[in-house]
């Protein structure tokens, strides 16, 4: 059983008391993500389904989260578009990582110092 | 609002069956009342244990710092992620190279970095510090920290702004919960 401690798992305490208390959902993304507001309409916030991740929020909804539109998502979805692909959280610090070619931490050997470096010469 | 307003009357019911991870807090308390105390898997409390005080070294070299000054500050305040300035670095765990290394600083932040004590960790901050950006042709900065020391984290911007800066720091704990261990 994890500890309370480690509030990066899931909803903390206390929000999970505050949203008890005063939120009033809103909708839910394609995640499991739920999003929720107050009475008053004035604040809003999300709960993720999952690790505590700002990423993981898709534009539609980040939108919403940040006041640039009233209308949340669930009752007026985004056209989307034919060249759009999925919204893909930050992979940072998971395995999926980028690491270009000559990186270290994917055992890479990094050319010499002139290898991926073209000089600037007066004549060319 | 569609729920908002289809169920005015029975928000608060509706709610309580809707919230995520209200059996977990139910068990944690039923176990807490019968045990009085509990029980964790030591992976989850060595990764608390070690994201929770990442002092850094306080590395400002220019601009950027000034944005590492605001993170700390009380409307970012990254203390509340347990992450304390350090003057010394024999006691810091991360070093955020905040701002353009010269050639002359970098003998220096190499001797820093080697003063840090295991397990250490380096944030790149800004883009001088993540390859040399505005001052890459410059005969004097070097291009990018990483030819100095290994880097875990780089946090692009001319600077990044305080909230950059605190998502990196998000970040490399994100990094060291998936590799962090006891074992060295």
């Amino acid at each position: 059983m994890v500890s309370i401690f480690a509030w990066w798992k899931g909803v903390p305490l206390g929000t999970l008391l505050t949203t008890r208390r005063k939120g009033r959902l809103v909708g839910r993304d394609d995640q499991g993500n739920t999003y929720y507001q107050s009475r008053d309409g004035k604040r809003r916030w999300v709960l993720y389904d999952g690790e505590n991740e700002a990423s993981r929020v898709p534009p539609e909804w980040h939108m919403w989260l940040h006041k640039t539109t009233d209308t949340p998502p669930s009752e007026r979805p985004p056209e989307r578009k034919t060249w759009e692909k999925d919204h893909l959280p930050n992979l940072t610090g998971t395995s999926g990582a980028y690491f270009p070619p000559g990186s270290l931490s994917v055992g890479g050997e990094r050319g010499k110092i002139s290898g991926d470096y073209e000089a600037w010469t007066p004549d060319s | 609002m569609g729920v908002d307003t289809a169920k005015p009357a029975q928000g608060g019911a509706v709610l309580a069956d809707d919230l995520p991870r209200d059996q977990f807090y139910g068990d944690l308390n039923k176990e807490l009342s019968d045990k009085g105390f509990l029980v964790t898997n030591a992976e989850d409390l060595v990764h608390w244990a070690r994201t929770g005080s990442l002092w850094w070294m306080t590395f400002g070299l220019a601009c950027c710092a000034i944005e590492m000054m605001h993170t700390n500050m009380p409307r970012y305040d990254l203390e509340r992620f347990g992450a304390a300035p350090r003057a010394s670095p024999r006691q810091s765990d991360v070093m955020i190279v905040a701002g353009t290394l010269c050639n002359k600083m970098a003998p220096a932040l190499r001797k820093v970095y080697d003063q840090m004590s295991e397990p250490r960790y380096v944030v790149s901050m800004g883009s001088c510090a993540n390859g040399g950006g505005y001052y890459h042709y410059s005969y004097s900065v070097v291009r990018g920290c990483d030819r100095i020391v290994p880097v875990d984290i780089y946090v692009p911007g001319c600077p990044p702004t305080a909230e950059a800066l605190l998502y990196g720091i998000l970040q490399l704990q994100r990094k060291i919960r998936r590799s962090g261990t006891l074992v060295r």
